[in-house]
Formats: structure tokens, C-alpha cells, sequence
């Protein structure tokens, strides 16, 4: 039982890195946003046509109605009456009201937990066992789950040229015979499908999370794209795990769990990433200010020695040329003096031949 | 006196009501503001990311005092607007990708904490009326508080009208002329959080978005001015305010939010396809007539492009018999000033 | 007095130098050209003298005076592309909001800047088109609405970046000789221009402008073959200057 839980959502987890990758990508990341909300919709169609709650029918229908609400979506934007953030929250709030009153109003009876549709049953996945002769063969959402990561797992290996070209640059694509409308809606659909698998187990709102936390947090750390869909499957699975473990110990929620870790994960790596984190780049920031503004006061001091200009390097004189604060002046030259790169005598300051040496290493680097 | 009893029996729906006519003018209002500085979806990041906080205000003082949640609500977006202004900062992430982590991560997080609330004991059953919002069951201080606020945010948006109007559209210009982006800026995310904190016990933090959002959509199918835009959004918002919080109360299942979203999108549906010169209906109606234009006078239009072909014209046409174009001696055709204008309406723009 | 001096400016982005050791002395009443490559620091250095970017020195003086003094007698002209068209306002306003420096924060426009904007319009050629929706525009109807926008704000020096980008020739036409009219009312006029074709025709001052000041001055002295080579040569200039 454990294990299946966690299987779930480690599968959840890795099919929507997947797609998750593409649509952080192509700037749809807000689509998840849409398409979760608004599959509950296609669900309960689904079911008053069907009236059952376990047809597969369901699960189609309401990827059908998550392909819909893009194409709506879309439509509007095509038609350029409004921006495309705009659009996005002009269709999708509609179709959820219509899902949210027909529960609320008990509509033919569908009794559907508010808390399940948001926040999913992922605890409760374990009572739906497929038993054939007997045999119990384990939780359907687990079967369905897996069926959907082969499913994209599939989808992105035989398609990924086609993915990566139509993601960066859709007009190229279209130049080398790739539709990029065909891939599209291709992905849109698997968006769809894996919103609307994982939605029973993990909820609307952590299917979100699943697919673009992850991918952001592989996105920090890699270009690559092979290796960023590889690293947010690793990192999705992770989260999982982790929150997995957390919810058990203190008895809450184990997708909000997921979902809470999935955050603090991507914030750990913003922060902390040696190489472009938030950390490392003040850091850096800092270092090499004050690294360009000694090399503005040696290139300065360099032009004017040369000119055999000896009035401009009278230290007086260089707070005027330059604008700085009389501080600032004194500040860095006082620096230039213990890097060994400028030397004082007197009232005037010239550059060593360390100083010099750096200079001309400086204006080689510009060159480039 | 039949009035007056209904009124003294409906005292509590009609406040309620006019809370929501207040904070639906005010939202749309905003809102206008913030779809043009293609911000439209961070409202509802911050509304989501609201859920945590009012759940922590409540664990914390076991109250269910509408400012002390609401003071909670703002302390939680202010957290998820600080990170997403990080993230933008110091990362390459675009912002679409950011605000989609911060809603899902706050909210989930908040939800927890909901049901980590509902074991501690039943004072929690009122924070899930922040999930969908319930006008209904507010109570008469709470909006008063609500409508004082929302006039608040009117009054400075009316103040800074012509700064947050120049900011969104050159902000560098804006800044040249010795105004502050950074004030400004500061001021339009305030409002936003403030409206958005007080809307949440109406609308319910996931629907808060579309208040914002709906309005100033219809709207700008309408207007080409900014302040009319404004005006309209302002009106959309009030109505769809009003009716959900009257409709949705009559039902004691049915929550304010979707409601008022339901007579959002209709009013948005009418302007998108009616309004008189963007809507689709009335352009497919321009454009039929166009080519129905185009149609009748096409002789006009080919003598205009072409005036040295050779045309030929019976002499009955009535191009001819009612003065659009005359035949000289020499048998050469004219357009005459009515058949200029003509050619004018049809063909539009200037010759 | 100069009516802008600019003395050492250097400005950098992201730790590389766009703009290096700037000085120019721009004497007033005349119609100068900013010309250089694309990515050269021109509007760069437009920008950093009006404070809307940090420089890492230097500082720029208006009529002797510092920026923050000067401010309401300068105009600022942003490049085109730096607006969304479809903003929901009219020709009428846009001119309008030239006067907003003028009224400061929360003050509402008077008659005066009513009045103030339909002159700046006649100026333009534009009064037909007071109420069109700015989206309605055509390039050199935008460039016109976003002169008289400046002209609106009544300066004495005009800082323009690109004007005559993706405009016809009759608009084109039309802003120079406002320009020339400018100049000859005594006010200083500084372009950011990409056209070479043009420079003589329409200007009396040049700026040659790569990373550093190649050369500057009246644009019959300075507009010479070899200073133009030096400032397209392929590569970045190096920053000490050639001998």
C-alpha cells in the first residue's frame, strides 16, 4: 500500500515533467492552471453521460474538454480582442463555475468532495483494485498512471526533434515540414491526459505544481534539453518522495505536501546554485563592480599618463574627472594601491607595471 | 410599509449586496490596470497565495475576526509577490512559469493547512467560504469594513489615475518627465493586493482573478478611451457583484464566487460578440453589407480605378439616373460629388 | 554656455562597457546627429543623461546646470518601438500626457494644457486625427503624436532616439523641418540617427558615436570618409583610442 501510493505519485510526477518542460518552454505554463480547473468539467459531463464514475470514457472526456478550453482559449487570442494572459482568464473561470455549481447543487446527484478535486485522494488510491478472477492486481490508478508516463515517455523520444525545433523557434519548424500546430495540440493533449489521470489521485492543484516545478528547477540547472526533461523527471520524483515522507509524519496532506516541497526545492536551488543562484550572483555582483570601477580609475590614470598629461593623474583632480564622490576616489585607489596596481608619489598616482599589464590584459578581453 | 418590512427582513442581503456592487466596481476598475501592464494573471497567483495566510492568522489567534485573517491574507501574498519579483530578478524563468509554482505551492499549501485546522476543532468550517467565497454568510461589520476599504481603493485610484495611465504606457518617458516608476509601481501592486485581500471572502481566493480580469475585457470591446474603459469595467464588475451575491444567497449550497463568474462571462460573451465596432457580430454584419456594396456599385469602383477603360453603361443604370456618374458629349464618364462621397463610404480612408 | 556638456561618461551592462569616457560639448541652437552601429551606446547615452540608467561615472550638465534642476526644460522622445500601440487612448491624450511634467504628481490637466496640446498638434499636421485610436496610426503618424508630445512640454533642449525609423518620406520630411524650425528658435535639438544618407541634409552638428566619441563637431568637418570607417569598422573600438 505504501509503495503504490508513492509509485503514483512518482509517476504522476514523472509524466508531468515530461510535458512540463515544453510548456514552461513555450511560455504556457498557465495552461496547466487552465486545464486543471477545467477537467472537472469534462468529468462531470462525462459521468452524466455515462453515470458511472470509473468508465474510461471519463478519462477521455474529460481530456477532450481540457483540449477544448485551449483551443478557446486560443481562439480568443487569435482574434486579437485581448491579450493572451487576459484570455486565459476569460475562459478557464467560466467552465470551473459551471463544474463547481453543478456539485455544489447536488446535480443528479454527483456527491464529489470539494477537497478531493482540489487537493485529490492520493491516501485513498489504494481501495480501487482491479480484481480479475479474484486476483488482485492493484490500484487502477496506478495501471492508469503508468499507461500515461509510457504514453509520453513515447510521445517524447519519437518526437523530440519536432519538440525541440517547434518550441524555440516555430517558424523554422514549419520551414523544415514540422507542423507546429500538429505538435501542439499533440502536447496539448497529453497535458490534458495526464491532467486528467493524475488529477483523481493528486488533485487539480498539485498537478500544477507536478508539471512546472520541476521543469523550472531542471531549467536552472541545465541548457541541455534531453537532460533537463531527464533532471525534472529525477527532481519531480524526488519532491515525491520527500513530501510523501513528511505527510506521513505529521499526518497532513500528502499532495499539498508534494506541493509545498516541490516550492521549497526550487528556492533552494535559486538560492544556492554555485553556478547562476541568487546567492552566487550578489556575490559575484559585487566582486565585479568593484572590480570595473578599479579598471575605470586605471584605464583613466593609463590615458592620462600617456598623454604625458601629468596634471589630469593629480589625485585632487581625478574625484572632478571622473564624478566620484572625493570617498569613492580615495576608496579605490587605496585598493589599486595594495592590488600593486597603481603607486603614489607625491601628489600623483601612476600605474605600476602590474597595473599596466592589467590594463592592456583588460582591453584585450573588451576586444571580444 | 410592504417595502419596508421587505427591507427590514432583507437588511443583511441587501449590505451584502451593495459589498459586492462596491468591490465588483472597484475590481474591475483595477483591473483595467493591471490586464494593460499584461499582468493580468498575477491577481490570481496573489489571490491564491492568500490561502496560507488566512489559515495561519487563524491557527495563531483562534479568531474568526474578519480583519485579523485579512491581515494574514495580505502578509501571505506579500511573501509570494517578494518571491516572485526573486525569481524574475535573478533568474531567466519568465514569469508565466513563476506564478504557476507560487499559485499551486501557496494554495496547496494553504489547503493543508484547512484540513489541519478542521481537526483542531469547527471554527475551521468558515475558512473553506474563502476556497469559492460566500457573500451570504458574512457578517454586517465585516462588510462595511469591506465597502470602507473598497471606496479607499477607489479614491487613490482615482488619485494616481494619470500616473498609473502614463506608467503603463511609456514607463521610461514617464520616469523623464520626474515621476517615480518605482512609487508608482509600488502603489499599483498595493492596490492590487488590497482589493484582491478584500475580495477573497466574496469571490473565494481561485475565482478572485476573474473579477479582476472579466471586466476589463468586456470593456475595452467597447472603448478606445482609457477612462471610459475604466467606467465600463467599473459597471461590469458592480453588476456581476451584485447579481451573484443576491443569486447565490438564495441557495444555501451555492457558493458567491462561480456565480458571479457565470454573469461575468455572459456580460463578457454579449460585448465580445455585440459590441458595436470590434464585436463579431457586428464586423460580420460590416462586412456583409461591405460586399453588398461592393456589389452594387462596381461600376462606380472599376470607372474610379480605371477611368480610361472602356465602360459600357445602358442608359437606364442607376448609377447614371440617380447622379453618381454623368456622360459628357465626348462620351467620357464622370464621377460626380455625390458619386465621390459614395466612393468614399465605400471605400473608406482617405483618396 | 554649452547647452549640454557631458563629461567621462561610461556606462556598462552586465560588466561590459557600452559606453566609454563620453565628452561632448554641445553648444546650443543647433540640430545635432547621434550615429554610430547598432549596439554602439546611442541610446544608451540618451538614456544615461537622463538618469534612466546608472552610469558607472561621469555626469552630464544642462545649460551649466545639473539633470534634476534642468528637467522641465528638456524633452525626451523614446524610440518608437518602446510603446504598445494598442493602448487604449487616443492621439489627443498621448500629446496631453506631455504636460503631466509640467502639472506633477495628482494635479489634473488644466484648459491651458488643452489648449497647449491642440497648438502642438497643428504643429504636427495632426489635428484631424485628435480623437483616432492610437492603434489606427500609421509609423509616421505615431512619430508625428510622439513630437508633438514633446513639443507640448514647451524645452529648450529636444532628446530624440530614432525618430525617423520606419517613417515615410513626407512625415519624414515634415519632422525635420520642425526640427529646423527648432533650431532656429534657438533651442538644441540632439537625434539618435541610423540613416548616413541623410546626415548632411538634415543636420548641422555630428556625433560619431562607437563605444567611445570618434569624433564630433560640424558635420562638415567631421563627416569624413575616414571618420566614418573608423566608427563601422568591424569589431569593437578599443577603449585607449587609436594613435
Amino acid at each position: 500500500m505504501v509503495l503504490s501510493i508513492f509509485l503514483i505519485a512518482a509517476l504522476s510526477a514523472m509524466s508531468s515533467a515530461i510535458v512540463g518542460i515544453f510548456l514552461v518552454l513555450k511560455k504556457m505554463s498557465m495552461l496547466t492552471d487552465a486545464i486543471s480547473h477545467t477537467v472537472l468539467l469534462g468529468i462531470i459531463i462525462a459521468f452524466v453521460l455515462t453515470k458511472s464514475l470509473t468508465s474510461p470514457l471519463l478519462i477521455i472526456g474529460a481530456t477532450v474538454v481540457g483540449v477544448l478550453t485551449v483551443y478557446l482559449i486560443e481562439l480568443l487570442i487569435k482574434s486579437k480582442k485581448t491579450s493572451e494572459d487576459a484570455a486565459t482568464g476569460v475562459i478557464f473561470p467560466l467552465l470551473f463555475s459551471i463544474s463547481v455549481i453543478l456539485i455544489s447543487l447536488n446535480f443528479r446527484n454527483v456527491h464529489i468532495d470539494v477537497d478531493a478535486v482540489l487537493l485529490g485522494q492520493l491516501e485513498l488510491a489504494d481501495q480501487d483494485n482491479i480484481l480479475i478472477n479474484g486476483i488482485n492486481f492493484g490500484q487502477k490508478s496506478l495501471y492508469i498512471m503508468l499507461l500515461v508516463f509510457i504514453i509520453n515517455l513515447i510521445f517524447f523520444l519519437v518526437f523530440y526533434k519536432e519538440l525541440k525545433i517547434s518550441s524555440f523557434d516555430a517558424g523554422l519548424a514549419f520551414v523544415l515540414g514540422i507542423s507546429p500546430l500538429l505538435i501542439h495540440y499533440m502536447l496539448i493533449t497529453l497535458v490534458s491526459l495526464t491532467a486528467v489521470a493524475a488529477f483523481n489521485a493528486v488533485g487539480s492543484i498539485l498537478v500544477i505544481a507536478l508539471m512546472i516545478g520541476p521543469a523550472i528547477t531542471a531549467l536552472l540547472l541545465t541548457n541541455n534539453l534531453f537532460k533537463s526533461v531527464i533532471l525534472a523527471m529525477a527532481i519531480g520524483v524526488f519532491n515525491s518522495f520527500v513530501g510523501y515522507f513528511l505527510a506521513v509524519t505529521t499526518d497532513l496532506r500528502i499532495s499539498g505536501m508534494i506541493s509545498m516541497v516541490t516550492l521549497i526545492v526550487f528556492l533552494i536551488v535559486l538560492f544556492f546554485n554555485p553556478k547562476n543562484g541568487v546567492i552566487a550572483k550578489l556575490f559575484l555582483k559585487k566582486h565585479q563592480e568593484t572590480e570595473f570601477t578599479l579598471l575605470v580609475l586605471i584605464m583613466h590614470i593609463f590615458t592620462h599618463t600617456s598623454n604625458n598629461d601629468l596634471k589630469e593623474v593629480e589625485l585632487t583632480k581625478i574625484s572632478k574627472e571622473l564624478n566620484w564622490k572625493e570617498s569613492k576616489t580615495f576608496t579605490y585607489i587605496k585598493k589599486g594601491i595594495e592590488e600593486n596596481y597603481l603607486e603614489k608619489h607625491g601628489l600623483f598616482i601612476f600605474l605600476t607595471p602590474k597595473g599596466n599589464e592589467y590594463h592592456n590584459l583588460k582591453i584585450n578581453e573588451f576586444k571580444n | 410599509m410592504i417595502f419596508s418590512s421587505w427591507f427590514a427582513n432583507n437588511y443583511t442581503m441587501i449590505i451584502v449586496a451593495l459589498g459586492a456592487m462596491l468591490l465588483g466596481f472597484a475590481s474591475g476598475l483595477l483591473g483595467v490596470f493591471n490586464i494593460l501592464k499584461k499582468q493580468a494573471l498575477v491577481g490570481d497567483a496573489l489571490s491564491h497565495a492568500t490561502l496560507p495566510g488566512v489559515v495561519i492568522a487563524f491557527l495563531l489567534t483562534n479568531t474568526r475576526n474578519m480583519v485579523t485573517l485579512l491581515i494574514g491574507a495580505s502578509l501571505s501574498a506579500l511573501v509570494a509577490m517578494f518571491l516572485i519579483n526573486i525569481i524574475k530578478h535573478y533568474s531567466k524563468i519568465k514569469s508565466d512559469a513563476s506564478l504557476a509554482l507560487i499559485l499551486s505551492s501557496f494554495f496547496g499549501f494553504g489547503q493543508v493547512l484547512i484540513l489541519l485546522a478542521q481537526e483542531r476543532g469547527n471554527a475551521a468550517a468558515g475558512l473553506k467560504s474563502f476556497i469559492f467565497g460566500q457573500a451570504a454568510t458574512m457578517l454586517k461589520q465585516d462588510v462595511l469594513m469591506i465597502a470602507y476599504l473598497t471606496i479607499f481603493i477607489l479614491l487613490i485610484t482615482l488619485l494616481f489615475w494619470k500616473e498609473f495611465k502614463l506608467y503603463i504606457f511609456n514607463d521610461e518617458f514617464f520616469q523623464s518627465l520626474g515621476f517615480s516608476k518605482k512609487i508608482t509601481n509600488a502603489m499599483l501592486t498595493f492596490l492590487t493586493i488590497l482589493i484582491v485581500v478584500i475580495g477573497i471572502r466574496t469571490v473565494g481566493v481561485i475565482l478572485m482573478s476573474a473579477l479582476l480580469i472579466i471586466p476589463g475585457v468586456a470593456a475595452r470591446q467597447w472603448s478606445n478611451k482609457l477612462s471610459i474603459n475604466g467606467i465600463i469595467a467599473g459597471f461590469v464588475g458592480m453588476i456581476s457583484g451584485l447579481l451573484g451575491a443576491v443569486i447565490s444567497s438564495q441557495k444555501t449550497n451555492l457558493p458567491t464566487g462561480p456565480v458571479i463568474v457565470i454573469v461575468l462571462s455572459i456580460l463578457v460573451i454579449v460585448s465580445l460578440l455585440f459590441a458595436p465596432k470590434r464585436g463579431i457580430i457586428s464586423k460580420s454584419i460590416k462586412q456583409h453589407k461591405h460586399q453588398k456594396d461592393i456589389n452594387k456599385y462596381q461600376e462606380l469602383i472599376s470607372v474610379f480605378y480605371n477611368p480610361s477603360k472602356d465602360i459600357q453603361l445602358s442608359n437606364d443604370n442607376f448609377l447614371l439616373m440617380e447622379n453618381y456618374l454623368i456622360i459628357d458629349g465626348r462620351k467620357n464618364i464622370h464621377i460626380t460629388e455625390k458619386g465621390k462621397n459614395k466612393l468614399h463610404q465605400i471605400l473608406g480612408g482617405e483618396h | 554656455m554649452d547647452a549640454i556638456k557631458i563629461e567621462g561618461l561610461t556606462v556598462s551592462y552586465d560588466l561590459k562597457p557600452v559606453l566609454w569616457d563620453v565628452d561632448l560639448n554641445i553648444p546650443s541652437g543647433i540640430l545635432m546627429a547621434i550615429v554610430g552601429p547598432n549596439g554602439a551606446g546611442k541610446s544608451t547615452m540618451i538614456k544615461a543623461i537622463l538618469k534612466l540608467i546608472n552610469p558607472v561615472s561621469g555626469t552630464a550638465f544642462f545649460e551649466g546646470k545639473p539633470y534634476e534642476e534642468m528637467r522641465k526644460k528638456i524633452a525626451y522622445v523614446p524610440q518608437r518601438g518602446s510603446v504598445d500601440w494598442d493602448f487604449p487612448t487616443t492621439v489627443f491624450d498621448v500629446v496631453l500626457m506631455g504636460r503631466y511634467g509640467h502639472l506633477g504628481w495628482f494635479k489634473k490637466p488644466t484648459k491651458k494644457d488643452h489648449i497647449l496640446t491642440l497648438e502642438a498638434l497643428e504643429k504636427v499636421g495632426m489635428s484631424n486625427f485628435k480623437n483616432r485610436q492610437i492603434s489606427e496610426l500609421s509609423g509616421g503618424q505615431q512619430q508625428r503624436v510622439f513630437l508633438a508630445r514633446a513639443l507640448v512640454q514647451d524645452a529648450n533642449i529636444y532628446l530624440m532616439d530614432e525618430p525617423f525609423q520606419g517613417v515615410d518620406a513626407k512625415t519624414e520630411k515634415a519632422i525635420i523641418d520642425i526640427l529646423k524650425l527648432l533650431k532656429n528658435q534657438g533651442k538644441t535639438v540632439l537625434v539618435v540617427h541610423h540613416d548616413l544618407e541623410t546626415v548632411k541634409d538634415y543636420f548641422d552638428w555630428l556625433a560619431l558615436l562607437n563605444l567611445k566619441v570618434i569624433a564630433y563637431g560640424p558635420v562638415d568637418k567631421v563627416f569624413t570618409k575616414e571618420n566614418i570607417e573608423r566608427t563601422y569598422r568591424q569589431g569593437t573600438i578599443s577603449i585607449e583610442g587609436d594613435a
